[in-house]
């Protein structure tokens, strides 16, 4: 990790964007990525990637989105999708209650074929769909916390919560990798910086950060 | 006993954190590290004391237990059976007792000299005088998951493997299961202190020690290791089998049915010895295609063949171009490679090799003759080719003039087959009395010679004979056949996979090595390449009668992985186009054969070139809507992209990687899996 040269990014996380046919994946991905959206965008085959980056806690943050294909027939072998995915947002369509009856079985094959520490995001996509709302936002709450996945509503359309989805996601997976690197005591390096500045002292602002990050997601 | 054994854990994660915190402290600060090792001193000499309190409670259990044992002793002695046998396991179990007593204040001693190296009693077990090149310690592992946190393991070097386990739990874990593959070297990269690194073909292992001494040990070790395990392959021909016996007797805790770990690297382990099985088993394989020498372990994987070590060097020198060799039992092999040796093998070769056979030329090389004369017998057969039948001195035996020419197309093998070695086997030895038997079979040419008197009255009255090459897998019932088969022949479907089909006829001014490999490419027949390539055949040649197309855009057509995987070996080129554009990558997602997408792209092939209408591969498979190849050619475009922006990894993504093998193994072993509606 620390040892690349001219790119900017710290960290490169794969995260993989997976759901039923039609509930937005893809339109997520173009509106985060490059802020666009298609009404008529047409099935994903296989998988597509798009990557951006952005800063959390004073690190930049490479993410590697895997857009991958929510209907069947366009479904490449399963073991393509989660090697190496450190986050999943699982989106399902808030107009469309079986896109949310299915969460389930998303969930079952994510602990089936990705890494145990995964990140996971509940994701109901299309908020601005407010007159067709098929699942309460309580509902799906309870549901996240009860399977202790963070939760979000947003709308690719209208921009509603698309930065904010992706945004907390990452956060949390960089929270979970830097606290799993155990990181130093935070007193240790408050001396450090009056002597001279150093460019690897940003580690310990993760915590408080990442606590006013996380507070927006539930 | 138990709360000693608690209290000696709690100091033991204590002095755990005083190490993490010890080895987190960054090279630049020596403020920090001054403190943490301040701390990690203290902790160390608790440490100490308290080992020394838990081994002394160790001591009187021991003694408890060597009592008990007396006991029973005396319960038993009505027992006359029996008796003896307790009374000597008592014996040794109090002798044991005595010298682990005698171990363990040895290991006091050793501690009170050396706490300023070691972390505590633990990091030098009583074995290492014995046997200095095993050596086991703890050691942080950087983990391979995707959260590369460091957590510290029990490492221990054993029958040239590299194993850990946790403190607590009993199960092993193989690393590296043969570290005659890995090299060891410092690890300057990482952001830590004291690292080196174990590298196997595979994949790369960070690991840190405690101190500068305890990780110059460790490499030294790793390092003697590697050069003993060398040395003792010279003397043993058979180290799977060696692996495989140790494991066996090793300590009962690697067997332990929890260690889940274990199962998938054993697996592999055996993987490896049924593929040296299968390859040996190929008709001739059993000894050096050139000298003849038993048991050989090495393969020229572009001819097809298995050599003793003495003959693999010879063909080293020749370089790649002409002989590209493999070590059977420690190189890793593609599935597609295994096909390639399974169809092809020395009897198979050396047919076409040894077919005039002239020692005037160079003597035959034997497992015991000079050096010179190896390198002179090796250089004739496959540089001179002096002894391979040229196409142009083709006749018939009878004189007839001949009609024309074709390939046999070779049935498509079942992947079960190649799988299970039961199977390969019955199979050969179904073919091979037939082949010593008939008499048919000297040369692949020879041998069309005798179908081609069969099948002359098939002609519909022509007095001229026709050539069939690549017919000697064939016996005298399918000869047969292949007369009611005649008719329709010229318009042999592709699909018609029936094992005596052939390809379509050839007028004999066109016979020649280069249309002779194209049409075997068609036929998937590897024997006839092989016999193409022999006689000068270019492999990049284009057929200007069909479209400028290459052997292995026909080779693509028949789905065939080992006839592409041969061509490749054999200096076959990704980025030639046909009359169309079409390189054998889009003829590959044209058809949607995922298998060969995945093989291409895994050597290299560009993805990126476009036919005249200006698509490349992948919008060729995002309309046919083929999930796998979209998958593998975005894949592989994210993976050239990541390596321009990163500019760091030549070798690319781990998940590239990964999906890669993934899909070729899927591909060789499960084609059905990737076939979609």
């Amino acid at each position: 990790m620390g040892t690349t040269k001219d790119d900017e990014y710290d960290y490169l996380f794969k995260v993989v964007l997976i759901g039923d046919s039609g509930v937005g994946k893809s339109n997520l991905l173009s509106r985060f990525t490059r802020n666009e959206f298609n009404l008529e965008s047409k099935s994903t085959i296989g998988v597509e990637f798009a990557t951006r980056s952005i800063q959390v806690d004073g690190k930049t943050i490479k993410a590697q989105i895997w857009d991958t294909a929510g209907q069947e027939r366009y479904r490449a072998i399963t073991s393509a999708y989660y090697r190496g995915a450190v986050g999943a947002l699982l989106v399902y369509d808030i107009a469309k209650h079986l896109t949310y009856e299915n969460v389930e079985r998303w969930l079952k094959e994510l602990r089936d074929h990705a890494d145990q520490n995964i990140v996971i995001m509940l994701v109901g996509n299309k908020s601005d769909l407010r007159h067709l709302r098929a699942v309460p936002t309580d509902e799906a709450k309870a549901f996240a916390e009860k399977n202790n996945l963070s939760f979000i509503e947003t709308s690719a359309l209208d921009s509603t919560n698309v930065e904010a989805a992706f945004h907390n996601i990452l956060t949390g997976i960089n929270y979970k990798i830097v606290s799993q690197k155990q990181i130093r005591d935070s007193p240790d390096d408050d001396n450090s910086p009056s002597g001279n500045v150093q460019t690897i002292s940003v580690a310990p602002t993760v915590n408080s950060n990442a606590g006013k990050k996380q507070c927006c997601s539930v | 006993m138990k709360e000693t054994k608690k209290h000696f854990e709690k100091i033991s994660d204590d002095l755990d954190n005083a190490l993490v915190r010890n080895s987190q402290a960054p090279r630049s600060k020596a403020q920090e590290c001054e403190e943490a090792f301040n701390v990690l001193t203290a902790m160390k000499s608790c440490f100490a004391h308290t080992a020394l309190d838990y081994v002394f409670q160790m001591l009187s259990f021991m003694h408890a237990q060597s009592t008990y044992f007396h006991q029973g002793h005396d319960l038993f002695t009505d027992l006359e059976t029996h008796m003896k046998d307790i009374a000597s396991q008592v014996k040794d179990l109090s002798e044991k007792a005595r010298i682990e007593r005698k171990e363990m204040e040895d290991c006091h001693s050793l501690v009170q000299q050396k706490t300023d190296v070691l972390c505590g009693p633990a990091a030098v077990s009583p074995g290492d005088a014995d046997a200095p090149l095993a050596m086991e310690g703890y050691l942080f592992k950087r983990t391979s998951n995707a959260f590369r946190q460091w957590v510290r393991r029990w490492f221990i070097i054993q029958n040239s493997q590299l194993v850990y386990r946790k403190r607590s739990k009993d199960c092993l874990t193989v690393m590296e299961e043969d570290l005659r593959l890995c090299t060891i070297r410092p690890g300057a990269e990482a952001d830590r202190r004291f690292c080196f690194e174990v590298l196997s073909p595979a994949r790369s292992h960070m690991l840190q020690a405690d101190s500068e001494q305890e990780c110059q040990a460790w490499i030294t070790a790793l390092t003697d290791c590697i050069s003993k395990a060398y040395r003792d392959t010279m003397h043993d021909h058979e180290p799977l089998e060696e692996v495989k016996t140790q494991d066996a007797s090793s300590p009962d805790s690697s067997i332990s049915s929890e260690a889940s770990a274990v199962t998938p690297k054993s697996e592999a382990k055996n993987k490896a010895r049924l593929r040296m099985e299968q390859l040996l088993s190929v008709p001739g394989n059993n000894i050096c295609c050139d000298c003849g020498a038993a048991d050989p372990r090495w393969a020229s994987i572009n001819l097809g063949i298995t050599l003793c070590i003495e003959c693999s060097g010879t063909h080293r020198s020749f370089g790649v171009h002409k002989s590209k060799v493999r070590s059977i039992t420690l190189d890793t092999w593609d599935p597609e490679l295994v096909k390639v040796m399974l169809e092809l093998g020395n009897e198979v070769v050396n047919r076409c090799y040894e077919a005039n056979v002239d020692e005037s030329i160079a003597p035959r090389a034997t497992p015991s003759c000079s050096r010179a004369q190896r390198e002179a017998w090796i250089t004739a057969k496959y540089v001179k080719r002096a002894f391979v039948s040229k196409l142009d001195q083709v006749t018939m035996p009878s004189g007839n003039k001949i009609r024309g020419w074709s390939v046999r197309k070779k049935i498509r093998r079942s992947p079960g087959r190649l799988m299970t070695k039961e199977n390969s086997r019955e199979e050969w030895s179904q073919s091979e009395p037939e082949d010593l038997a008939s008499g048919l079979l000297e040369a692949v040419l020879s041998v069309s010679n005798t179908t081609a008197r069969d099948s002359d009255s098939g002609l519909g009255g022509s007095s001229s004979d026709v050539l069939v090459f690549g017919a000697e897998a064939s016996n005298v019932t399918s000869l047969s056949k292949h007369l009611d088969l005649e008719s329709s022949d010229d318009s042999t479907g592709e699909d018609d996979v029936e094992e005596m089909a052939v390809t379509s006829w050839e007028d004999m001014s066109k016979l020649d090595p280069n249309l002779l490999l194209y049409k075997a490419a068609e036929a998937r027949n590897l024997p006839v390449m092989l016999e193409a390539l022999s006689n000068g055949a270019d492999p990049n040649w284009v057929n200007p009668d069909d479209n400028d197309k290459t052997p292995i855009m026909k080779a693509v057509e028949t789905g065939s992985l080992s006839a592409c995987e041969f061509l490749l070996l054999n200096g076959a080129k990704l980025d030639r186009k046909d009359r169309q554009g079409h390189t054998p990558l889009h003829h590959a997602a044209i058809l949607g054969n995922t298998g060969q997408v995945c093989q291409f792209l895994k050597r290299g092939a560009d993805h990126t070139l476009k036919d005249i209408k200006g698509q490349d591969p992948l919008m060729i498979a995002v309309d046919t809507a083929n999930a796998d190849i979209v998958t593998l050619l975005r894949l592989a475009k994210l993976n050239d992209e990541m390596k321009e922006s990163d500019g760091f990894c030549p070798t690319g993504d781990d998940t590239f990687t990964d999906v890669f093998k993934d899909f070729s193994n899927m591909a060789s072993n499960f084609p059905e899996k990737l076939k979609r509606k």
